[in-house]
């Protein structure tokens, strides 16, 4: 294979596919990125088994074929070339590259060794705008668990699809993230359908997937146990996760007997500086409600005492709670909107937290467990 | 065909159970010695005891009308009849010592009680028992025991050599000697006195003879505690420690025995002192009414029962963990002298929660109690002024310091998981452990045996923090998390498996704070800055077991100046 392009576009897509290689691969072929030239593109693919990404840049193809080069050190070497135009040519066991007066041979491994890309039999497919899928992402995964002895389900994130809307979950046990919207083309026939997703995975869709305005998923496989995120030039295809997902909506109380108005920025902050005393204690904040005022104390026997008042709308009876401010924090932090709506019902019942202002055909809220002492 | 067997032989069988090899016939005669309330007991001791051995006594004797009687299995005087089993307060009571003796081997027996102006000898060999004789003979009683296991070669032939044989009687003879200050023992083998133990006051020669004087030096006295049972005696420091179990000498009232249930206990209290598989040493004596107490469980009487074995077992852990607690103070005070600049800053805002703060009703009633505590705690207060200087950190691990006259090395990773775990301890003792309840309660399976420790352990792990229910069969759901301290990341079935190795001693609770203390802390391996470690030492002095950490490991290591001059060759 032979073929000419652009700097810039070569190392953007193999840095990419780089993140995907996982280093400590038993499989030498695993960490190498394939790249293969045909028409008047290149295609660049890595996978760890579980994420497969694809990306596709123009290039000036001379001889169509294919090379597998080690990531790392491949996206090492581009990511130190200034812009300008590189040529490659590969053969199954070397890649040589020439830029400008300089000339590199990468040792490769033959591409036909490397793992073809999951059946193309195709399942349940829909379209999202891809602005509102990276929303939707980072409004979720963060609240994903991130600890394998709790098991690969609460690691992923929840994709649930009913008629035209599509509502992704997260939890960590400890608190929820949910947000739905609108879809651009809903599944043929409104299907329903669910897929536990790799947060990890979705994390790679959502930074890999930019510059388009429509994602496209596709179920894939026999038994839709594969999942396509794709755009015009980039695809990534993830295995899903099998298993059973928490029926969410029995930890989300139906109703609330009481509700807060508060400005999302002061809130922030005051947790932020609670939260450095409360420092051991399990980040423990207590928050007092009364007389359209919230107090949030901490206070630790090594640390000392924290005390902050806050404006707040109050309806419904005055509370005290407790919440860790950490996650408070975490949840407040991802939601864009100048004041956020929390509602309770009593200390011991999970709190819902949502933003202060509806947005057109989103929803987005998160449930967190007070403390109990 | 079926026999009655004659009686040479029954005493034969019986003797069997008895008298294993000469240590036993030390044993039951040096008892016998002190039951007699012997004040001087020497025992010589010829070729290992397989030519002879003899034990004299300045007891109370042994009248002539009774000498014979003393050999008939199942006499003796120290039983009148079954109720007396309920509380032995004597060494023996079987009434089969010398009877199981005389049946394998030649006994001679002389006594003289102190109304008597003679003496009486008999022989016994057997079942036969010569009439008395009159001799002369000091007040007490003489037993000479010859040609153990003439009869029985297959005994002799399980016997090790006379030096071996030799050093049981010795080391048994010292252990009992422990028990006994007021009563001065002899040995000698072969004719040449092997130690002397003059009565005395003090326990200080005997310990330096059975420990090593090293080892003796460092034994940690218990003050003496009551309830269940009095419990007095030594234990070896955190740190000091050996492979086995050999030197844990125990003597339940008076009886010197093995007892699993209390060398369960004695390990409780190093649970987060020891390393795995080290273990304490040292000399308990726990002292129970006779009838809480049933040595009539095997023949050599080398364990017992307890009546009340879980109170006895909670007093003899409390008791070894104060003592531990108190050592470690002082011992931290040798290894640092500094003040710690935390002091100040830690105690100043409890005097607020108290009192002028108009936030303070805030902070529950709780808080102020144990924030008020931590100003006063002695231990905060009781450490000693001086300078220590943090100079590096060493490999990103440990934390190097001086106070001018030693290096102080200091496991960073041990020390934050000391402080982390009296931190969680005292959250949890004091019943204000925050919990993190799970929206969704997440489920695990256990097998049979995995199900039975937890379950054990449940209302432990729940005072922890940790709740847990029943969810179908060997599955359970957890409710609830200990708050902070990296506990979402506490994998429990890690720690179900960690009860398996150690079921015996250790207390759940503690584990569940060692686990995770270890999980919430700094690693090896990562850098601090100077501030950070200054923090650290600070707190760490603040602990109550400040020298060793959660699993065992010590914390502070302090290499003294002379110590370095000697690398250079500069003593």
């Amino acid at each position: 294979m032979k073929f000419r392009c652009n700097t810039k576009d070569i190392a953007t897509a193999v840095g990419a596919a780089s993140k995907i290689v996982n280093a400590h691969t038993t499989v030498p072929i695993l960490s190498n990125v394939l790249l293969a030239a045909d028409g008047d593109v290149i295609r660049v693919r890595a996978t760890d088994l579980e994420v497969t990404l694809e990306q596709a840049f123009p290039a000036e193809v001379g001889d169509p074929g294919s090379v597998t080069v080690p990531a790392k050190l491949f996206s090492g070497y581009l990511g130190n070339l200034p812009p300008g135009t590189l040529e490659l040519s590969g053969t199954p066991t070397r890649a040589s590259v020439k830029w400008e007066r300089s000339n590199y041979d990468f040792h490769a491994l033959p591409a036909d060794e490397y793992p073809p890309l999951p059946s193309a039999q195709k399942g349940t497919s829909f379209a999202i705008d891809a602005k509102r899928f990276r929303e939707g992402v980072a409004a979720t995964i963060f609240a994903a668990s991130s600890e394998e002895a709790r098991g690969a389900v609460l690691m992923g994130t929840l994709m649930e699809l009913a008629g035209d809307r599509l509502t992704m979950v997260a939890t960590d046990g400890y608190r929820l993230a949910k947000w739905e919207a609108t879809l651009a083309r809903p599944p043929d026939g409104g299907a329903t359908a669910k897929f536990i997703v790799p947060s990890r995975a979705l994390a790679e869709a959502a930074r890999n997937l930019g510059g388009t305005e429509l994602v496209e998923v596709t179920a894939l496989g026999p038994s839709g146990n594969q999942l396509s995120f794709a755009t015009a030039n980039a695809s990534i295809v993830v295995r899903l996760v099998d298993g059973q997902y928490p029926n969410y909506g029995q930890v989300i109380p139906a109703q609330f007997d009481r509700s807060l108005r508060i400005n999302t920025g002061a809130l922030i902050a005051g947790l932020r500086r609670a939260e450095l005393v409360a420092g051991d204690r399990a980040s423990m904040v207590k928050i007092n409600v009364a007389n359209q005022q919230l107090i949030i104390t901490a206070n630790s026997d090594t640390t000392g005492n924290a005390y902050e008042e806050l404006e707040v709308e109050q309806s419904g009876e005055d509370l005290a709670i407790a919440f860790n401010a950490r996650y408070l924090v975490d949840i407040l932090n991802h939601i864009d909107a100048p004041q956020i709506l929390m509602e309770f019902l009593g200390p011991l019942s999970p709190a819902a937290i949502r933003p202060g202002d509806d947005v057109e055909g989103i929803a987005q809220m998160y449930v967190l467990m007070p403390l109990r002492q | 065909m079926i026999r009655l067997l004659d009686e040479t032989t029954v005493g034969a069988i019986a003797a069997g159970e008895v008298v294993e090899r000469p240590l036993s016939v030390a044993k039951e005669l040096v008892e016998n010695a002190l039951d007699a309330g012997a004040t001087r007991i020497g025992v010589a001791v010829t070729r290992g005891g397989l030519d002879a051995l003899e034990v004299t006594d300045d007891g109370v004797g042994i009248a002539c009308d009774d000498l014979r009687l003393a050999f008939a299995r199942h006499a003796t005087s120290k039983l009148a009849r079954v109720a007396d089993l309920e509380r032995i307060a004597t060494l023996g009571f079987r009434g089969e010592g010398l009877a199981a003796i005389a049946a394998v081997a030649r006994v001679r027996l002389e006594s003289r009680t102190r109304d008597s102006d003679i003496g009486y000898a008999v022989h016994a060999h057997g079942l036969d028992v010569s009439q008395p004789e009159p001799i002369a003979a000091p007040p007490g009683t003489r037993v000479r025991v010859e040609a153990l296991f003439a009869n029985v070669p297959v005994r002799r032939d399980y016997l090790r050599s006379p030096t071996a044989e030799f050093a049981r009687i010795s080391s048994f003879l010292a252990m009992l000697g422990l028990g006994y200050p007021s009563v001065a023992f002899n040995l000698t083998h072969d004719g040449r006195t092997a130690f002397t133990f003059p009565a005395a006051g003090t326990l200080d020669q005997r310990l330096a003879h059975v420990f090593g004087t090293d080892a003796a030096r460092s034994l940690v006295a218990l003050e003496p505690s009551d309830g269940a049972a009095r419990v007095r005696g030594f234990v070896s420091p955190p740190g000091v420690d050996r492979g086995d179990r050999r030197l844990q000498l125990l003597f339940v009232n008076g009886r010197l025995l093995r007892s699993t249930l209390l060398a369960g206990a004695w390990s409780a209290a190093y649970a987060t002192f020891a390393l795995r598989g080290r273990h304490p040493f040292g000399l308990l004596f726990v002292d129970v009414p006779p009838d809480h107490v049933d040595p009539n469980v095997h023949p050599t009487k080398s364990d017992v029962r307890l009546r009340f074995a879980d109170a006895v077992h909670d007093v003899v852990r409390r008791s070894i963990a104060r003592a531990l607690a108190r050592d470690a103070t002082s011992r931290l005070r040798d290894a640092l002298s500094f003040a710690p600049p935390l002091q100040a800053t830690a105690a100043a805002p409890s005097q607020d929660a108290g009192s002028s703060n108009p936030h303070a009703a805030l902070f529950g009633a709780e808080t102020s109690r144990e924030l008020a505590v931590a100003a006063t705690s002695p231990d905060a207060n009781e450490v000693p002024p001086g300078e220590l200087r943090i100079l590096a950190q060493l490999d990103d691990t440990f934390v190097l310091a001086t106070d001018g006259s030693a290096l102080v090395l200091v496991d960073q990773h041990a020390a934050h998981e000391r402080v982390a775990f009296e931190a969680i301890a005292a959250r949890a003792r004091s019943g204000t452990a925050v919990q993190e309840p799970l929206l969704v309660p997440y489920g695990i399976e256990l097998d049979a045996d995995e199900a039975e420790r937890f379950e054990r352990s449940r209302s432990a792990l729940a005072a922890a923090g940790l709740e847990a229910e029943p969810f179908g069969e060997r599955a359970y759901r957890i409710l609830t998390t200990p708050a902070g301290y990296g506990a979402r990341a506490f994998d429990l079935r890690a720690y179900v498996a960690d009860l398996a190795e150690d079921a015996g001693g250790l207390d759940a609770r503690e584990r569940v704070w060692a686990s995770l203390a270890c999980h919430s802390v700094v690693r090896a391996g990562e850098r601090l800055e100077h501030a950070e470690m200054t923090a650290l030492l600070a707190r760490l002095v603040r602990c109550k077991n400040p020298m060793h950490c959660p699993h065992g490991r010590p914390t502070i290591v302090r290499i003294e100046a002379d110590a370095i001059a000697r690398m250079f060759k500069r003593t």
